[in-house]
């Protein structure tokens, strides 16, 4: 049990109104990236109230060993205390909910427990006595928290302004390929939609015009910095480049290898997802053959139809919170990123950029 | 200190302004490197040295100042303003190592439609700097 827990906390430089997005590592010593020890993350992060003792009762620890009682004119003696009811383990101070308190165990996230739910700062819920549900009495499920957007919504296998974008086989950043070049893909669907929607052309004319935008090179390379400054992609997936690969202002790649573990799965199933690539480009565990899942920012579609294609910007485009869209929507934000790769330290994301994020 | 001008026979388009802006916006970059270079320190931008923004209309004729003139003028139009913080953001890149080429194409000046479906286009310059647009004219004063 000698775990040695990590914490990192995302920063928001800009435009994340102030709110603190923890990432969770508990990272495991130098124990190996990742397998086993999975019971463990123990979702035990002081969740709100978590910290507050449980007077549920239930069985205190180590019944049998208990000092006698003390006694009544004298009540602690030169023995020491009674112990707390339940107390799980000391924490000094409460602490806010801190999302990703855990570290991906087994492969397919099958040996992690999954993060707490996040409370929403700001709303009511308090902490709350335990409610016993016995067997027999009808389950009622928790109100599912609402995803805004929800998981259905943000995955798609086109990539497209505010969507994830599972990477497969053979897909490269730059080119003009119409199957696997990520960039021109990308182009090609947020110029049909400027087009089609803020200037009002048919299909065809839209087609035309986002054709005319995709093919421009600058405009590709631009994409690429899109996605590559991201501080979550960065964050993810960035490493030091390869003679192939385009760096971005803060110096680093994303180099679409299947080298990272099941991140889709993991969001989707509101757990950290985890970073396991490390800066040379290697993956910490091998085991793990998912290729990325790439957040791909969306770009104001009127100032891209104003600028006749050449103005691909994120400024004014926020989350309900205020963070910038240039990372994903809060809610997956708040499931932190765990790290097998221990170069998830730092700053991540274009330095200058809405999207940086601090890693402490 | 120069002042450029440009007569055409038509309003220009959005991409001959942006060209002329950008050779601004360079022009402004190195004026701030040598004046480092002489350990001398320019205001960083139109708005801190106490300059206002006076919008001009459509015209046929564009008028560009520099960064200095710009400063001893104390009112500028959008697109000189734009240069200003465009050509010093450049300056500030390479000085902390960023190519030349790199810091021109991470610092532009581009031109937007301020009213898209109105008559005659006026455009508004902006500093784009990678992926965040910014308007240096934001807290300005206006004449």
């Amino acid at each position: 049990m000698s775990r040695r827990t990590k914490r990192w906390g995302l920063l928001g430089l800009m435009g994340l109104g102030g709110g603190l997005l923890a990432v969770g590592a508990l990272a495991s010593g130098s124990s190996s990236g990742g397998n086993g020890s999975s019971g463990g993350g123990s979702g035990d992060g002081p969740g709100k109230g978590g910290s507050e003792p449980d007077d549920g009762g239930g069985s205190s620890t180590g019944g049998d060993d208990l000092p006698p009682p003390p006694e009544p004119d004298n009540p602690f003696g030169d023995l020491p205390p009674p112990p707390p009811p339940i107390e799980d383990e000391p924490d000094p101070e409460p602490e806010p909910w801190q999302p990703g308190k855990h570290i991906g165990g087994a492969k397919g996230g099958g040996g992690t427990t999954p993060t707490p739910k996040p409370t929403q700062p700001g709303t009511t819920d308090g902490p709350k006595p335990p409610i016993d549900t016995p067997e027999d009495d009808p389950v009622i499920p928790e109100p599912e928290e609402e995803l805004d957007p929800p998981w259905s919504e943000l995955l798609d296998p086109d990539p497209r302004g505010g969507s994830f974008y599972p990477v497969v086989e053979n897909d490269r950043f730059g080119g003009t390929n119409a199957t696997y070049s990520i960039a021109y893909r990308y182009l090609l669907s947020e110029a049909f939609l400027a087009a089609s929607e803020v200037g009002g052309l048919d299909d065809e004319d839209a087609s035309v015009w986002a054709l005319a935008i995709a093919k421009q090179d600058k405009l590709r390379l631009r994409v690429i910095d899109l996605i590559q400054c991201s501080g979550w992609n960065d964050a993810m997936y960035g490493a030091y480049p390869v003679t192939v690969s385009h760096a971005s202002k803060h110096g680093r790649s994303i180099l679409l290898r299947p080298v990272h573990g099941p991140n889709a799965e993991r969001i989707e199933n509101r757990w950290a997802p985890f970073r396991n690539i490390t800066m040379a480009g290697n993956p910490a565990d091998p085991s793990y053959r998912d290729y990325e899942l790439l957040w791909l920012p969306p770009v104001d579609r009127e100032v891209l139809w104003e600028s006749a294609g050449q103005v691909l910007t994120t400024t004014g485009m926020e989350w309900d919170d205020g963070s910038s869209m240039e990372n994903p929507p809060p809610w997956v934000m708040w499931q932190g990123i765990d790290d097998l790769s221990g170069a998830l330290t730092g700053d991540f994301g274009c330095p200058g950029s809405d999207g940086e994020l601090e890693v402490e | 200190m120069y002042q450029v001008s440009l007569r055409l026979a038509e309003l220009p388009s959005q991409s001959v302004l942006e060209g002329l802006l950008d050779v601004l916006a360079e022009h402004n970059c190195r004026w701030y490197l040598r004046q480092w270079a002489a350990y001398r320190d320019p205001p960083p931008s139109a708005a801190a040295a106490g300059v206002r923004w006076h919008p001009d209309a459509p015209a046929i004729e564009a008028v560009f100042q520099d960064a200095p003139l710009v400063f001893a003028r104390k009112w500028a139009s959008c697109g000189p303003i734009a240069a200003v913080s465009v050509g010093h953001a450049r300056a500030l890149d390479q000085i902390r190592g960023v190519a030349a080429m790199r810091a021109r194409d991470e610092h532009r000046v581009v031109l937007l439609a301020q009213n898209p479906l109105g008559r005659g286009r006026q455009w508004h310059a902006y500093h784009l700097a990678g992926h965040r647009l910014i308007d240096p004219t934001e807290r300005m004063r206006r004449i």
